[in-house]
């Protein structure tokens, strides 16, 4: 591997690492957003009912 | 708790410091003068180093105050610090490979830097590892709180091995008594500790919202299952 390639590994392995932690997380709170609106919808129902 | 909007511009700010990072790391820097322009690594390796220390040190203060206070939040903010330094050691130690092959020929070897910030990376993600093993919330948060402050005493040995041991790795690029390198080299490294820095403080708040959603989506499912 030339300097080149060593530099260009170490920024791709760290950036890309990083944008998809990034990704990960936008993700993860996407997901606990929908459940969590869904339960919300659920406890208004349920009170509704009552 | 920090606002959305607040938060996505902590991001977008974040994302233009590292590309402003970016291009002064290869087009305003110059080579080094004995590394050549494999020396151009230095500004994420050092940068995602610091951000490992950092991230551990916020561990070590939320366990303080979770042990102090029994603050949930606290416990919520060491365990997303805990995650992020965990990904910023890994990378330091990869990247920092990455730089030992060209300029040591090897990509590995039992220095004391490499191998405290190895031990240091074990530690965290043994951290992660005990709070996926204990089920019961409070005394995951306790034993979690306990090894958050007891690895950090890894930090300051890992930053003070370059200097108590003979090692292969370089000492500090920055000491109390300045730098070696040259201005342009010198602001280059700090606009990027800047700029990861910022990625860590995003990703913290990111993560801790999604611990906190989480807390409470916990107790309504609590509460829907005594109701029904």
């Amino acid at each position: 591997m030339t300097n080149v390639g060593y530099i260009i590994a170490a920024y791709v392995i760290t950036l890309g690492a990083l944008a998809l932690y990034g990704l990960h997380l936008w993700s993860r709170l996407r997901s606990v957003e929908r459940q969590l609106a869904g339960l919300t919808i659920d406890k208004r129902l349920h009170h509704g009912c009552q | 708790m920090i606002g959305r909007h607040l938060a996505n511009g902590l991001g977008i700010l974040a994302l233009l410091t590292v590309l402003v990072g970016l291009y002064m790391a290869f087009f305003y820097a110059p080579a080094d003068a004995l590394m050549g322009d494999v020396q151009r690594i230095m500004y994420i390796h050092v940068p995602t180093a610091w951000v490992a220390f950092f991230a551990f040190f916020m561990v070590f203060v939320s366990s303080l105050v979770y042990l102090w206070k029994r603050l949930p939040e606290a416990d919520r903010l060491a365990y997303a610090s805990a995650e992020i330094g965990a990904l910023f050691t890994g990378l330091t130690l990869i990247d920092g490979s990455i730089w030992g092959k060209p300029t040591w020929g090897i990509w590995w070897t039992w220095d004391a830097r490499l191998t405290t910030t190895a031990i240091l990376f074990v530690i965290y993600v043994g951290y992660l590892m005990l709070r996926s093993f204990v089920e019961e919330p409070d005394r995951r948060a306790r034993l979690a709180a306990l090894v958050g402050i007891v690895g950090f005493i890894d930090v300051p040995i890992t930053y003070m091995s370059v200097l108590w041991f003979r090692t292969l790795h370089q000492p500090p690029s920055i000491q109390r008594g300045g730098s070696s390198m040259p201005d342009t080299m010198l602001f280059t490294l700090l606009l990027n500790v800047g700029a990861y820095t910022l990625v860590y403080l995003f990703f913290l708040v990111k993560r801790v919202r999604i611990e906190s959603l989480n807390a409470i989506a916990e107790t309504l499912v609590a509460e829907k299952a005594v109701h029904d």
